[in-house]
Parts: structure tokens; sequence; C-alpha cells
């Protein structure tokens, strides 16, 4: 008897002493007269709780969040001349209309100064330097709340901007300092000095200041960039971007890539980033800091850079440079997701976790992590026994944390999610009925999505601008996405959910998670099966909503079911799960998509991911 | 037994229709070849049995949607395989039953082998990781071919073979000490 035959004589000697219980074909039949039963009820209720979440929005009483109005000026400052001043030394001889100009912002080649000059009412703000540093800090800074009141302009071919943000209850100022360039090249026909250009932004509160050592913007930046600073003050995690222009000038920037890096007065910090081929050579490297008090930016230091790719043909400034290149890539550098029930940062290139957290707690782990973007933080649930849970923040810099969702009140609180404006929404479920209803909560505002006996919010996400929530609920046998108003506290569509597209014949596929691209189409994972009885996975898919409808955006292969997916500008990380029967089971892997390439994957045994982008 | 597993019995006749007909068939004819399947891959037979009687009920509701009644067997088969898994895995943490022992009534084989060699063997594939278990498992006790247990696993048969490969070998460290 060789091996594989005493192995096989050893397996049936072992299973075939075994003999079934003559019960089982009547507990099958049981089985199925309930799942019938079930399912009856199930049509019936579904059509209930359609009309109960309508009474139920209706009966919301609308309170009024915060007078945003209320949260922060900027106040004038003296206007010190600068005693080195930067002047922008205007195009050089040899450059081209195209080539970039050593300006932060708004316009970076000779070409769009030149249409700028010739109709100066399409951005009439770069008339002065008041308006300029105004128009800077809210669209380039992002300080929405923030208002400069006024500032001062020095003679020359140089001023400082300084405006001091003041938050109401917070004695501590931040001051920001951007260097506002016009040569006497840039002057008008008529006469007035224009356009007013940013040319470089340094800042500090008086205790703290930010730098960046490398790279200097006298040479062309390549990917992967090694970007390095130095920080005074307390230690802290340094925000650092490679953002590009618009092309044609238009307004805004792109964030090509993005990491986090911690630092310290006595630990200069330092990140390679990795960033796809941008629109326009014109970009800037950007490293902030926020406040340890309130998470809000605490200091910011900006430097015009020429940013070149392999694909621009720039063989200079490659050989120049001399770093290997892969080719652009144009994932985040690094994810935040959950280990074990703890939460950490991982980077995406390496799957390697840059730092925990949250510590190792009883009572059920962290979980439910997303990336507040304004503040730099993350969102999270915290367990806290049977039946309780907390919505903390912690910053990127893992300090302080805040609990914005005491734990109690016989409800668990998950999935939290907050907009860009700072509202907090999340899912609130009945501790004692593991199966209940459950409810969103935007402020004071409650809306009731399931039935008494069937109904979860698997995942939530605001619009960009704030005026929707996309409420992804999962019910006893079918998910649904609704969105809501959170003013009116109402269902945008009527109560109905969001259409779906066509299934493939022979497959089932449920909604696993809900997001928003930037410009405002709400994407939706899909998850799906064969319509057979656990026969397996037919793949994932997202389906893109727009004005036609939903439609197949990215069609991800059929062994791969995916939860949990985030999408970065245009990418995705996704928790993978290689399923046939119902994937109740953890996701095994975290793996990067994009859309035209096949999946990576990044790290085993993490759940949860969320792009830090 | 084995041939109960790997046939086709009665299925391709059964009308659309009638799914009571069509369960009440497989059940005469693989009811018992599932539950023992599923006990090598799990460690009792109790949970084995839940786990072919959801599947049972599973298959029945979906009955309908099941466009290639031929292939009912290798549905229920790949069911059982991917339920055991997952309560292998969910066995720490959701512990609904408690571990019932393996009866213990000796065969012709047992026998001829030896039960310290048995033991041996049985207690190493315990300790294989799931899918080599499983590769193992559907091979020797099932008879499967590779491609019938890529099928059931829901991998690649490149995958099977590796599995196998590397489950055998854990394994015959403890069969060749007895040969």
């Amino acid at each position: 008897m060789n091996a594989d035959e005493k192995l096989r004589a050893i397996l049936r000697a072992e299973a075939d002493v075994i003999e079934p219980s003559p019960a089982g074909w009547d507990r099958i039949r049981e089985g199925i007269v309930v799942r019938r039963r079930r399912r009856l009820w199930l049509r019936s209720s579904l059509a209930a709780a359609t009309a109960m979440s309508l009474v139920a929005v209706v009966a919301v009483v609308a309170t009024r969040d915060g007078d945003p109005d209320a949260r922060g000026v900027i106040v004038a400052t003296q206007l010190p001349r600068p005693d080195e001043p930067t002047p922008s030394s205007g195009p050089p001889a040899s450059a081209t209309q195209d080539d970039p100009l050593p300006v932060v912002w708004p316009l970076t080649t000779q070409r769009q100064i030149n249409y700028w000059q010739a109709n100066p009412a399409s951005r009439p703000a770069l008339r002065s330097p008041e308006t300029t540093a105004k128009e800077f800090v809210l669209r380039y800074l992002g300080l929405s709340e923030a208002r400069v009141d006024s500032s001062g302009v020095a003679a020359g071919t140089s001023f400082w901007v300084v405006s001091r943000l003041i938050i109401p209850g917070d004695e501590k100022t931040r001051v920001f300092i951007a260097t506002v360039a016009v040569t006497a090249g840039y002057a008008g026909d008529d006469g007035e000095p224009g356009p007013f250009l940013v040319s470089r932004v340094e800042s500090g509160d008086g205790v703290e200041s930010l730098s960046i050592t490398s790279p200097t913007g006298e040479s062309p930046v390549l990917s992967p960039v090694t970007v390095r600073g130095a920080v005074t003050g307390v230690d802290e995690s340094v925000r650092v971007e490679i953002r590009a222009h618009q092309p044609a000038g238009a307004a805004g920037y792109l964030e090509l890539a993005k990491a986090f890096v911690p630092a310290g007065a006595e630990q200069p910090w330092e990140t390679t980033l990795t960033f796809p081929e941008p629109p326009e050579n014109a970009g800037a490297v950007y490293a902030s800091t926020a406040s340890p008090a309130d998470g809000k930016l605490s200091a910011v230091t900006v430097i015009p850079v020429a940013l070149t790719s392999p694909k621009m043909g720039d063989d200079a400034a490659q050989a120049a440079t001399a770093q290997p290149t892969t080719g652009p890539v144009t994932y985040p550098a690094q994810f935040v997701a959950v280990e074990g029930g703890r939460i950490g940062l991982y980077e995406t290139k390496t799957g390697k976790r840059v730092r925990y957290y949250t510590e190792a707690l009883p009572g059920g782990g962290a979980s439910d992590p997303s990336v507040y973007e304004n503040y730099s933080s993350i969102l999270y649930v915290q367990g806290e026994g049977t039946c309780a849970s907390s919505v903390r923040s912690v910053r990127f810099d893992g300090s302080p944390r805040e609990t914005l969702v005491a734990a109690g009140g016989g409800r668990v609180a998950s999935r939290p999610a907050m907009s860009d404006s700072g509202r907090l929404a999340y899912a609130s479920s009945v501790c004692n009925r593991a199966d209940g209803a459950t409810e969103l909560v935007v402020g004071s505002k409650r809306i009731r999505f399931g039935t008494e006996e069937g109904g979860s919010i698997n995942d939530l996400a605001w619009s960009p601008k704030g005026d929707r929530i996309a409420v992804l609920v999962g019910l006893i046998d079918s998910t649904e996405i609704y969105l809501v108003d959170p003013e009116s506290a109402q269902s945008v569509v009527q109560g109905q959910p969001m259409p779906r597209p066509p299934d493939e014949e022979g497959v089932d596929c449920d909604w696993s998670s809900v997001t928003y691209a930037s410009d405002g189409r709400l994407l939706a994972g899909q998850a799906c099966w064969s319509e057979i009885p656990d026969a397996g996975s037919r793949g994932s898919r997202i389906v893109a909503f727009d004005e036609a409808g939903p439609r197949p955006f990215l069609t991800l292969p059929e062994r791969i079911v995916a939860f949990d997916v985030d999408r970065s500008i245009d990418h995705f990380v996704l928790g993978m799960i290689q399923c046939g029967e119902t994937c109740e089971h953890a996701p095994e892997s975290v793996e990067r998509f994009s859309i035209d390439g096949d999946p990576v994957k990044v790290a085993d045994g993490l759940t949860q991911p969320a792009w830090v982008d | 037994m084995i041939e109960a597993m790997t046939g086709e019995v009665g299925v391709a006749a059964v009308a659309w229709t009638d799914a009571d007909v069509a369960l009440s068939d497989l059940y005469r004819a693989h009811y018992r070849s599932l539950v023992r399947l599923a006990a090598l891959l799990l460690d009792d037979v109790g949970t084995s049995e839940e786990v072919v009687q959801d599947t049972f009920v599973q298959m029945h509701i979906g009955w309908r949607r099941l466009r290639d009644p031929d292939k009912a067997l290798a549905y229920l088969r790949q069911s059982v395989v991917n339920r055991s898994r997952s309560r292998m895995r969910h066995r720490q943490v959701v512990a609904k039953h408690a571990p019932k022992p393996m009866p213990d009534a000796a065969s012709a084989e047992y026998e001829a082998i030896g039960s310290a060699e048995r033991a041996a063997v049985v207690a190493a594939l315990r300790l294989l990781p799931d899918r080599q278990r499983e590769a193992v498992v559907l091979r020797y006790y099932g008879d499967l071919s590779e491609s019938e247990i890529a099928r059931a696993m829901g991998v690649s048969n490149g995958a099977v073979k590796s599995h196998v490969h590397r489950g055998l070998a854990a394994l015959s460290r403890h069969l060749e000490p007895f040969a």
C-alpha cells in the first residue's frame, strides 16, 4: 500500500463510520418552510418599511446647526516690508510662453499672464495684493471660514501680505505670510500694475515654523520625489503634497500625491512621493501642520516647482535627477485601515504599517475609519463593551483624541462620516435588538431606515457640496441606496432607493459601499454572486450615477468580491474577499486597483481601508 | 459512497418546477456522503450535518434559478466546502455548538492501518491550512478530479495542485513511519 492508497484508506475509515441523523430530511424541510414564510413576510414588510420611512422623515424636527459665520475671521495686521525681498524675476529670456514661472498661484505661465493683461476682468482679484491674498487664502489654502479684512502693500516689486487667523475662543493666532510679487514686466497697458501673483508662502504662529529644504524649486521635479524639511515647536505630523495647476489656468489645483510624516524639533521630516503625469508643468510642493488645539491649519509652506514626468519627455530633467522610475502611478501614498481591532496608517506601495492610532482594547476594538480631510484627522468607532460604542477622532499626528459621540443610551454608533464643512453623520442602532431598524443621525436630526425586523446602515458618504448623504441600507435579503437631504432630513427621491443597473443574467448583485467622486458623481460598489445558491463569486463592479442614471464604471475580476471600496481621484483601494459562499467572513486582504490596471495586493489581514487623499 | 459523491444520480431528469422532488432525490443519493465530507473538513458531526442541511435549504430556495440541474451536485459540494470553511473560521468567534466527538467504530481498513497511524494522520490533517485540508479531502476522500476540486474550492487548477502537494508533504511525515 503506497502513501496515496494509505491516505485514501485512512480518510475513508475516518469518515465512513459516520452515520448522519435520520432526522436530516425533516430539518431541511423545516428550514425550507421557515425561509418561505420569511420571504412572504419580507415582501409585505418592505412595502410597509417604505411608508414608515416616509412618515419618519416628515416627523423630524429640523434644528439649525452652529452658525458658520461665527467660526473664524482673518483680521489685518501690520504689513512689514521684507528685509530680503524675493521678487519674482519674470520669465527668463529663453523661456517659452508656456514654461512654468516661479509662481505658486494663480497664473503660472507667461501666456496666462498675457491673457490676463489683455482681459483683467477675467480675474479682477489679481489687480491688488489684498484681493489676491483673499482669493489665495480661500481657494488655495482652503480656509473658507477665514476673511481677510485688510492688508497692506509696500512699494517695490514684491510685497508681504500678512494675515492673522483668529478663532473665537482660541487665543492662539495663525499667521500666514505670502510674498505677492509683481514686476514691471507684468504691468498692464493701462499703467496699473498687475497681475499680482503669489510666489512663495511661509507661515507660522509665533511658536512653530515649517520649512521645505528640498526640493528648492530651482530644478524640475520628477516623480518619485523626496521632500525634506524641518519644523520647530511641538512634535507633530506634517502633511506633504505635490500640487499641480489645473490646465489652462483654471481655478483650483490638483493634488497629485499626499503623505503624512511625523516630525519634531529634533526630527527633520522626509518622505518620498510618487505622482502621476501632471496636466501642466507648473506645480508646487506644499507642507502644512495642524494645530494640536483644534486640528485647523497651523503652519503652511509652499514653494513653486516645475513638475515633469517621463511621459513629458524632459530627458534633461530625468538625467539631472537620476532617479529610477516605474512610470506614472496615481494611487495615494497612504491609507488607513483596521488591523486586529486597531486603526493604523499604511504605505500603499509596500503595505507597511506606519503607525497605529488606537490601542488594543477590550470591548470590540476600533473600526469604521474614515479620513476627515479638512482637519487631517481620522474618524472611527471605538467598541466599548457589549452593545456600546463611541465615535472618536484622532489626528494624524496621533493626538489629542476627541470623543464626538459618547457611548450609551442603549444604542450602538457606527459608520461615522464627516462632511467637508464639518458636519458629522453616523448610524445608530438599538442595542437590544441586533437586527432592529437603524437611524441615520445628522446633528439633531434622525432618519429611520429598515424595519423592526431588519435593517442596517452599511455605509455613508457625504456629497462634496455637503447637500446630500448617500446611505447604503442593508435589509434582510437586499441592499438599497437612499439619498438624503441633510437639511430637510428627507429622502431626495421621495423615499425611493436609487435605481440599479441591469444585472447580467444569472448574476445577483448587492450594494457594498458608497462614495462620492470629486466631480459630485455618486459611486457605489456592487458585490456580485451567481444566483445559484452558494455557487461562488461573480466579481464586483463600481457603478457611477449621473444624469443618465446608473452605469458600470469599473468591473473587477470574477474571483473578487470587494467591500469597503474607497476611491481616490482615479483609483481604488479595496477590502477584498475570495469568496464563493456567503462572503460573511472577514476580508482577506487589501488590494489596490486602477481603472486600467490589474489588482495588486497591498497587505493581508486589513479591513475597511480608506485612502488618505 | 464514493460513487454517490461523484455520480449525478437522477438529477437531470428532475423537472425545474419540482424542487421538492429534486431535493429529495439529491438527499437520498448524496446527503450521507456530503455529511462525511464536511466531517473531514470540520471536526464534529453535528456541525457537519447543519452545514449540509443549510446547503440543501439554500438549494431549494434558489432551485428556480438553477439553469443547469446537472450541476446541482457540484453546487452542493461547493457550498459544503465553502460553508465548512466559513464555520472553521468563525468557530473561535461564534461557538454555537460544542463539538461532538466522532463516532468510534472500527472498519476493516482501519484495522489494517492501525490506530496509531490513523490518529497521527487525522491529527495532522486537522492542522493543515484550510485550503490544503480541503484539497486533500476532496482528492483522496471525494476522488474528485483536479478541475472538480478547483470548482468546489473556487480556485484555479494550479492552485489545487499546489494545495494538494503541500498538504501531502505535511501528511507524509506521519505516513512514512508506518510504511
